[in-house]
């Protein structure tokens, strides 16, 4: 096919009409008819023609044979040649601004849009010495600027990407499944965990003159973080991980052992029984069962007595209370006899007396407190004994506290039940062992036990959108008379077979007394 | 001038203390994450000493952490994956929801995983340290590994690598020769094993079907703990190996590490903990005790020794031995304790895989059965039920084959943790002490008469030795008596107690069970009468005693008497004579 180039423009056809040619006048006066009679197509194209030749570089009758044609040659210089050409955009490119780049990218494509942007092969520049104008410096500079921005982005996005593949490729090295499957290194191959440490901070944060804030601070201030390196709040529990069992719990133990777990289990129920009887005797036991329930007949009884119009009965302790009132109101009115002289004196002189009594008594005991000093040690020592022993005690008590569970959360540790065998239950061998219990319970348990997990009871979730649905039953008013009807309907049946059993029978005992 | 204003809250065993609610808040996780961040880390809920003035008065139980332990937690790197996690659960329900597979593949390939190995070594900064902790992990995992398929809390990937890490951790005890003692109870088996100088506990369950009859169990939270367990049991088990010259992972025969049934893995467990691993070098590592005094005591000292040499003999104990186990011995535990000691194990290669000898075997030395008796029994060999091999670890001797022949009434298992609890005086059973004597008079027995296998002569004394120094002094002096004299002792001492054996068995349970009914009755007293029966009883007694005491005073005083009595009865008599002849001279 011939390149859209070269193709020739032909005259516009004119439809062909048999017959001599008529002559037409048209009229030549002004421009207008000028444009509407006279073809000026030839003209036209003539021009054209010439344009196009001026802009592909001549015509080619012109041009040179070379130029025209081409010879073929292997195909491997032309595959060199794309090469070379596709490198020297590459050089170009990155020569090139960003964005232009992608531009660049695309005409490495040969669309034939870009090739006609490029302008057509050979047409010179009309004008000759042309000045190219310059690509004003405000422009420019928002072009570069958007240029880095761009670089940037293209950055950031080119290491998170690398960030993700390094990632992808430790996980690679480290494990495919979720749990750690491979142990190919010794965890614990530096014993000394502050190697690592810088010196300086080894130093001031080992010095003894600095203080635990000032320390933290320093920590955070040189970006390196206080991390508190071990948890220093231990489990203080005594418990421990595994509890060794009871010599009565082996498989074929002996006697003694055996009766001593046995009773250390049944402790333990006789304890639960205790409680749930003293539970039921302090609830239920307090309240009447429903047949001993009082009556309301009863009830107003109660209500009625001291009530005689009511017909309940009068206590007659009534009298001996007035009596006693009488009394009280008696001693009332008693007149105070006045003191005479002699007796106030003498009052005097007796209290008199009795201070100076009291007062030689405690000068007395103050003199004797200079001699009984040892008693005083004495005493001392026996106080401070007792404090000692209290705290003693105390101790003891939060050790012994630490020895069991505790309460972590709002339920109650529920202790677990002693796996025993009965007497009778004991094989002695192997072959026929029952294991008694659970041991991921007991497992569970010794967690709660050590204070590890709280306690924890199954919440049952409830639902929500619970749909309600009414049940309803749509009485059509004739269901008490069919139910009636049903009723005699089978009675009559039970009666008629009690009665047929009843005549079977007698024949039978009339034929037994036949025979 | 005032001081500045205290805010409440901010001071004193108030500000220590935080609920859990608050500390989710502070950590922004859920409650899941943060339960699973507790358990990884290490940190627990406390309980204040004064809960009313941590609470701000009110007395309601509520779990309570300490905010220094929930700073520490802040800072755990593992957070920020949680928090990533539970994104990207969202997201990947989402694309479920949505139907769109390929998003959810390659979600998946790319969530979001954590690693532990920091904390473990934050938890246990030391190999040492993680040692002593070893025993919750032991239990937790080798329960684990006899589990079936759980569904979606314990997925199988967990308990296949439990599965995994407990036979390579027992394999490590076998060639260490680590175990020491052993308790088979009606809950499962206890082992004691001595690893690197710690003393460690666990429980391994009997060879029975799980049973999901335990509701109160939060099975999740048990597979977090395990999920850090294994991590922690296989770098102990990385460092265990290296230390006795073995390569890690090892290579574990019929161990396959397909999707398999699991219910069948016990068999190939079996199979795989009765082949020897592959040593980089083989050298004996046996620690020779250091001649530097530890104990100040020289006493301590020389005890300290014994006890070095006993546990050299105990490790070879069944070392030259052969056992075969009969089909309905559990197979996994008694390999497992047979392999400790030295000793080579076969089964019958019909019922599971990995039997190394048939039952034909003429070298067999000791056949381990659990049945009253079997047909065809081979001359040459011991026939002995598994208890024997229990009694005989713990007991560091191989014990009399005969008291555990088939058929025969076994001797009670006793537990050998006891000895520990027990102090000076204290109460020991008779069936016990029977067991000692017998243990000491046995290894004389050896010596002298030498029937048996002399190689084991040697390791025999020393046992002997080291079982006087365990016991009470008062039982091994007369060790030089022969076997059937110790039977006939042991006899007399049942005659001593209850004459002959068959009638008065019965007799003396029912008494015992009579007595039983009565300390219940007397438990049930109502607290009124209580004090007046012990009143009763206290007389009743002090009258008893009085009585045997004057019978007693009486008895002693007629023996006393007797010579005497008979005397003056003879001078009596005499006298009577005398007179009587006199008279009759007289008349």
């Amino acid at each position: 096919m011939k390149p859209i180039f070269f193709q020739t423009h032909t005259m516009a056809q004119k439809p062909v009409v048999m017959g001599p040619p008529k002559i037409t006048r048209a009229s030549k006066k002004n421009k207008k008819s000028w444009r509407v009679n006279i073809d000026v197509t030839e003209v036209e194209e003539g021009l054209e023609e010439e344009r196009f030749n001026e802009r592909i570089g001549g015509g080619h009758e012109k041009k040179k044979d070379e130029d025209l044609f081409m010879l073929d040659s292997a195909g491997a210089e032309k595959e060199n040649e794309e090469k070379e050409r596709l490198k020297k955009m590459k050089e170009e490119e990155k020569k090139a601004p960003v964005y232009s780049k992608n531009l660049s990218k695309l005409k490495a494509k040969n669309f034939k849009c870009f090739a006609l942007l490029d302008g057509l092969p050979g047409a010179e520049d009309p004008i000759p010495n042309r000045k190219k104008q310059p690509i004003s410096k405000v422009v420019v500079k928002a072009l570069e600027e958007k240029d880095k921005k761009i670089v940037s982005q293209i950055d950031k996005i080119r290491k998170s990407r690398q960030r993700a593949m390094d990632e992808k490729k430790k996980r690679e090295n480290i494990d495919e499944e979720y749990l750690r499957t491979k142990f190919a290194h010794d965890l614990w191959d530096d014993e000394d965990p502050d190697v690592n440490k810088k010196e300086v901070d080894k130093l001031l944060l080992s010095s003894q003159w600095i203080k635990h804030n000032t320390r933290v601070h320093i920590d955070t201030m040189t970006s390196n973080k206080h991390v508190p390196k071990v948890n220093m709040q231990k489990n203080k529990t005594l418990v421990p991980a595994v509890e060794l069992p009871h010599a009565g719990q082996s498989y074929n133990p002996s006697v003694e052992e055996h009766q001593e777990i046995l009773w250390k289990a049944a402790m333990i129920e006789i304890e639960k029984e205790k409680k749930a009887k003293k539970l039921e005797r302090q609830l239920t036991g307090m309240f009447p069962t429903e047949d001993k329930a009082p009556t309301y007949r009863e009830y107003l009884e109660e209500m009625a007595q001291g009530i005689p119009e009511l017909g309940g009965k009068v206590e007659e302790s009534d009298d001996d209370d007035d009596d006693a009132e009488g009394e009280d109101e008696a001693g009332f009115t008693k007149e105070t006899k006045l003191k005479t002289k002699q007796q106030r004196r003498r009052e005097i002189l007796r209290r008199r007396e009795e201070y100076l009594r009291k007062k030689a008594k405690a000068e007395k005991i103050e003199m004797d407190k200079i001699v009984s000093v040892k008693t005083y040690k004495k005493e001392m020592n026996a106080t401070e004994r007792a404090v000692q022993e209290k705290r003693e005690r105390r101790e003891a008590r939060e050790v012994e506290k630490l020895k069991g569970p505790t309460t972590l959360s709002k339920y109650e540790y529920k202790p677990q039940n002693i796996e025993i065998k009965l007497s009778d239950e004991i094989r002695g061998n192997l072959r026929t062992l029952k294991p008694e219990g659970s041991l991921l319970e007991d497992r569970f348990k010794s967690l709660q036990r050590r204070r590890i997990v709280e306690t924890r009871e199954f919440q049952v979730a409830k639902k929500r959108n619970a749909k309600v649905v009414l049940n309803r039953k749509r009485l059509m008013g004739f269901e008490e008379e069919l139910r009636v009807h049903n009723d005699r309907v089978r009675q009559k049946k039970k009666n008629k077979s009690f009665k047929m059993t009843k005549s079977r029978k007698m024949s039978s005992t009339r034929i037994e007394s036949l025979i | 001038m005032t001081g500045k204003k205290i805010k409440k809250g901010t001071r004193g065993e108030v500000a220590k203390y935080i609920s859990r609610n608050s500390a989710l808040k502070k950590l922004m996780l859920g409650l899941k994450d943060f339960r699973r961040l507790c358990i990884l880390k290490g940190v627990y809920p406390r309980e204040p000493k004064n809960r009313k003035k941590v609470q701000g008065g009110s007395t309601v139980q509520r779990c309570l952490y300490q905010v220094k332990d929930i700073r520490f937690l802040m800072h755990e790197p593992i957070i920020w994956r949680f928090r990533e996690m539970s994104a990207f659960m969202k997201k990947i329900k989402k694309a479920i929801h949505r139907n769109e597979k390929q998003r959810v593949e390659r979600m998946d390939e790319n969530s979001p995983k954590y690693n532990i190995d920091h904390i473990v070594k934050e938890r246990y900064p030391t190999f040492i340290d993680a040692i002593r902790d070893l025993e919750d992990c032991l239990c937790l995992l080798f329960l684990f590994a006899t589990f079936p398929t759980m569904g979606k809390k314990v997925p199988n990937q967990m308990i296949r690598l439990c599965q995994r890490l407990s036979i390579e951790f027992q394999h490590y005890v076998i060639e260490a020769r680590a175990l020491r003692k052993v308790f088979c109870s009606i809950k499962g088996y206890y082992f004691q094993a001595d690893i690197k100088g710690q003393t460690v506990t666990w429980v391994m369950p009997h060879c029975v079907p799980f049973s999901h009859a335990c509701e109160d169990v939060d099975l999740k939270v048990m597979a977090i703990f395990t999920e850090f367990y294994t991590t922690m049991l296989g770098f102990i088990n990385f460092r265990l190996y290296n230390s006795i010259n073995l390569t890690y992972p090892p290579k574990l025969a019929g161990m396959v590490e397909s999707n398999a049934d699991i219910a069948e893995d016990e068999n190939t467990r079996v199979y795989a903990l009765n082949r020897a691993l592959h040593r980089v070098i083989i050298a004996e590592d046996v620690e020779k005790p250091d001649d530097i005094p530890m104990y100040d005591d020289d006493e301590k000292m020389e005890e300290a020794k014994k006890e070095q040499k006993a546990v050299e003999s105990q490790r070879k104990l069944f070392e030259g031995l052969k056992f075969f186990i009969n089909r309905e011995v559990p197979r996994e535990s008694l390999v497992f304790m047979i392999r400790c000691f030295g000793g080579e194990v076969s089964w019958d290669s019909n019922c599971a895989p990995g039997a190394t000898y048939k039952e034909g075997d003429e070298r067999i030395t000791h056949h381990i059965a659990d049945r009253p008796n079997i047909a065809n029994k081979k001359l040459g060999r011991f026939y002995v039920q598994p208890q024997w091999i229990f009694d005989s670890i713990n007991r560091r001797i191989k014990l009399n084959e005969k008291d555990y022949a088939l058929g025969e009434t076994l001797p009670p298992h006793l537990s050998p943790f006891v000895e520990g609890w027990r102090r000076e005086g204290d109460y020991i059973p008779p069936e016990e002490k029977a067991i000692l004597a017998e243990a000491s008079q046995d290894s004389s027995v050896m010596e002298d008469g030498g029937n048996e296998n002399v190689e084991e002569n040697d390791e025999e004394n020393e046992n002997g030795e080291e079982m006087e120094e365990g016991e009470e002094g008062d039982s091994e002096n007369d060790s030089e008596e022969g076997e059937e004299d110790s039977e006939t002792e042991t006899e007399k001492v049942e005659e001593v107690k209850i004459g002959t054996k068959a009638i008065l068995d019965k007799a003396k349970l029912k008494e015992q069970q009579e007595k039983e009914e009565y300390r219940l009755r007397e438990m049930l007293i109502p607290n009124k009468q209580r004090r007046l029966y012990h009143k009763i009883m206290k007389t009743r007694k002090r009258n008893a005693w009085e009585a045997r005491k004057m019978t007693a005073k009486r008895e002693q005083w007629e023996k006393d008497n007797a010579e005497t009595k008979k005397k003056e009865k003879a001078a009596k008599k005499a006298a009577a004579k005398e007179t009587a002849a006199s008279v009759a001279a007289a008349e």
